[in-house]
């Protein structure tokens, strides 16, 4: 196996410098996710809420218009205490992980680096140097998980009262239920409020001088 | 002035919208604090570990910890999810109002244009009506909705009103011109006509003496010339009467009576006529009896020669109008021939043969209504019979 490492320091990111760039024999960019993302304050709260938090790593040769897109998935078990980890690299393949903890898990990602873009020899695009462009955004809840918080937010807006008349847990879940009523305009434009935003974006930039 | 109001209005609206933003604003971010408290999380987060940590103390229960655990997790991953979401919320909750009292001030700024728009348009008609009035032309009012459409009413009615009587002023002003040429011609034609009657007495007393032999032939031909010059007096008699209306001196008086006098003296003058009287009773009205009474057997004098020797009915029919009382006068006759319907009122026109009258009736019947303040009217002429109306006021003062 051989693999080359390239230290190409460009524009400082918001998390830092970039991280290492390698290319595998297979003919991958692989990157890992640097720890300090994971450790951040508000991302390390979102993750132990039992919340999903998503990676989406967008990557584009200067040169090119095309994009590779790896997805990496984070979601802490709150019961069982563990990390489920879902992974789809740009080359496809798709893998689930568990960890004991947020050390392994980080240890895991920088043994088995995401792929996020194939190299030029691998698309037979060789050139004179380019760089590689890689934005990495952080989404804090999937998208069933958005979903499932704005059937709940439209049920408490479809029961007005909830507040008022003090309903306990039980008869609030079952007005909720009984409730066939698809809501007014307005419900219907406040639960639809909800959008997967991505709370950090970062950008990293390779020069890539015509390696490997 | 329309236009600064507007501006007025729109600046208003501006400051309200402002206004409202603002408060908006203020009042639903503390309420999204306070629901998005990340204080509540923690507690969440605290149950949830308590969740776990009874559910290791008592297995037994451990299924029931389990179940409260998912259910807390949920509601603690939903408001996770909220609190990601909070700027798209808190931007919907202040741009929803925001949009709706903006539609609505849009709403009622659209309304504000339509509304001067037609003012305007109003106003200007109104000017076009005063242009109308001080031309005297007839003035069309469209509506009488609302303070201008009062007001258009109102100068349409006083335009009316002014037409009428400027109307009536021309009218009486040419009866008096023909009343004081009449006047002339009659004096003219009379002063001649009386030097002629003296100078064939004396020619012919002349001509008897000097021609006693033929006194007789000269007594028949001063006998013929005396005639012609009768017949000519009469006529200067009859075209004098123009100018000998005389003035009138209205009081007031009640219909009902005058009227059955006058059925009662007049019932037998046209043979094969019934006269009658009809409509409202119990009216008076200013009037000089004399010269309506001229003016009423006049119009029957006219139905009854219209409806011919065959019979027919006359109507005299009261009818009340504001300040008002009208006497129709109708008959069953042919009507008035279209071509003179016109020109009825103005003197010698006549429909009778030559000869048989001046055509001077109705000018003078005319001429005294006017003189009451009241008016001669042709109401209605057809196959079916004519229609007078004698319109007399029921108060103020003569014109």
């Amino acid at each position: 196996m051989r693999a080359c490492l390239l230290w190409l320091l460009l524009v400082p990111g918001l998390f830092g410098q970039e991280p290492p760039l390698v290319a595998d024999p297979a003919g991958w960019w692989r990157v890992a996710l640097p720890l300090d993302l994971l450790e951040d304050a508000s991302v390390r709260k979102k993750l132990y809420s039992g919340l999903t938090t998503t990676f989406e790593l967008e990557s584009r040769y200067s040169q090119t218009d095309d994009a590779h897109y790896a997805v990496l998935q984070v979601r802490y078990e709150i019961w069982e205490e563990v990390f489920v980890i879902s992974r789809v690299d740009a080359d496809g393949q798709v893998g689930r992980f568990r960890f004991a903890d947020l050390a392994q898990t980080a240890a895991w990602l920088t043994e088995d680096p995401l792929r996020i873009a194939p190299t030029p020899q691998s698309t037979g695009r060789t050139g004179p140097g380019g760089r590689l462009t890689c934005r990495v955004r952080l989404i804090p809840f999937s998208q069933s998980e958005g979903r499932l918080a704005e059937d709940w937010f439209a049920k408490v807006l479809r029961v007005p009262d909830a507040v008022t008349t003090g309903q306990s847990d039980a008869s609030r879940e079952r007005a909720l239920d009984d409730s066939s009523d698809g809501g007014g305009i307005f419900e219907v434009l406040m639960s639809k409020s909800i959008r997967r935003k991505s709370i950090r974006s970062v950008r990293w930039q390779w020069r890539l001088d015509g390696r490997p | 002035m329309l236009h600064r109001q507007l501006l007025v209005f729109c600046v208003m609206c501006a400051l309200f919208l402002a206004a409202f933003t603002y408060s908006q604003h203020k009042l639903v971010n503390p309420w999204l604090k306070l629901a998005l408290n990340p204080e509540m999380s923690e507690r969440l987060m605290d149950a949830i570990d308590n969740q776990k940590a009874l559910a290791k103390l008592d297995p037994e229960e451990a299924a029931h910890y389990r179940e409260q655990f998912q259910k807390t997790q949920a509601l603690l991953q939903n408001m996770e999810v909220l609190r990601a979401s909070h700027e798209e919320l808190s931007r919907r909750y202040q741009l929803i109002p925001a949009l709706l009292f903006s539609l609505a001030l849009a709403l009622l700024l659209i309304l504000q244009v339509r509304h001067h728009h037609k003012l305007e348009s109003r106003l200007q008609q109104l000017r076009a009506h005063l242009e109308q009035l001080a031309a005297g032309e007839p003035i069309e009012a469209r509506s009488e909705r609302g303070v201008l459409g009062r007001v258009e009413a109102m100068i349409a009615e006083v335009g009316d009103a002014f037409n009428q009587s400027r109307r009536r002023v021309k009218q009486l002003e040419n009866l008096q011109q023909w009343q004081e040429s009449s006047r002339r011609i009659a004096h003219e034609i009379k002063t001649p006509l009386t030097s002629l009657a003296l100078e064939t007495q004396n020619l012919s007393q002349l001509c008897a003496r000097a021609a006693p032999d033929h006194a007789a032939a000269i007594g028949a031909a001063r006998q013929s010339i005396e005639e012609e010059i009768r017949q000519l007096d009469e006529f200067t008699r009859r075209f004098t009467s123009f100018a000998k209306i005389g003035t009138a001196q209205p009081q007031r008086e009640a219909l009902d009576p005058f009227l059955a006098n006058l059925v009662k003296f007049y019932a037998k003058t046209w043979p094969g006529i019934r006269l009658h009287v009809n409509g409202a009773t119990g009216q008076s009205a200013e009037f000089d009896k004399r010269l309506l009474r001229l003016v009423l057997v006049n119009l029957c004098n006219n139905a009854a020669a219209a409806i011919g020797a065959g019979g027919g009915t006359i109507s005299l029919t009261v009818v009340v109008k504001p300040a008002q009382v009208i006497i129709e006068v109708s008959d069953d006759g042919p009507g008035i021939a279209a071509s003179i319907r016109d020109t009825v009122f103005e003197p010698y026109v006549s429909t009778k043969d030559v000869g048989e009258g001046m055509g001077l009736g109705l000018a003078i019947a005319k001429k005294i209504m006017l003189d009451h303040g009241g008016d001669l009217v042709l109401q209605r002429s057809d196959a079916q019979g004519t229609c007078f109306g004698v319109v007399l006021r029921t108060t103020g003062e003569a014109a």
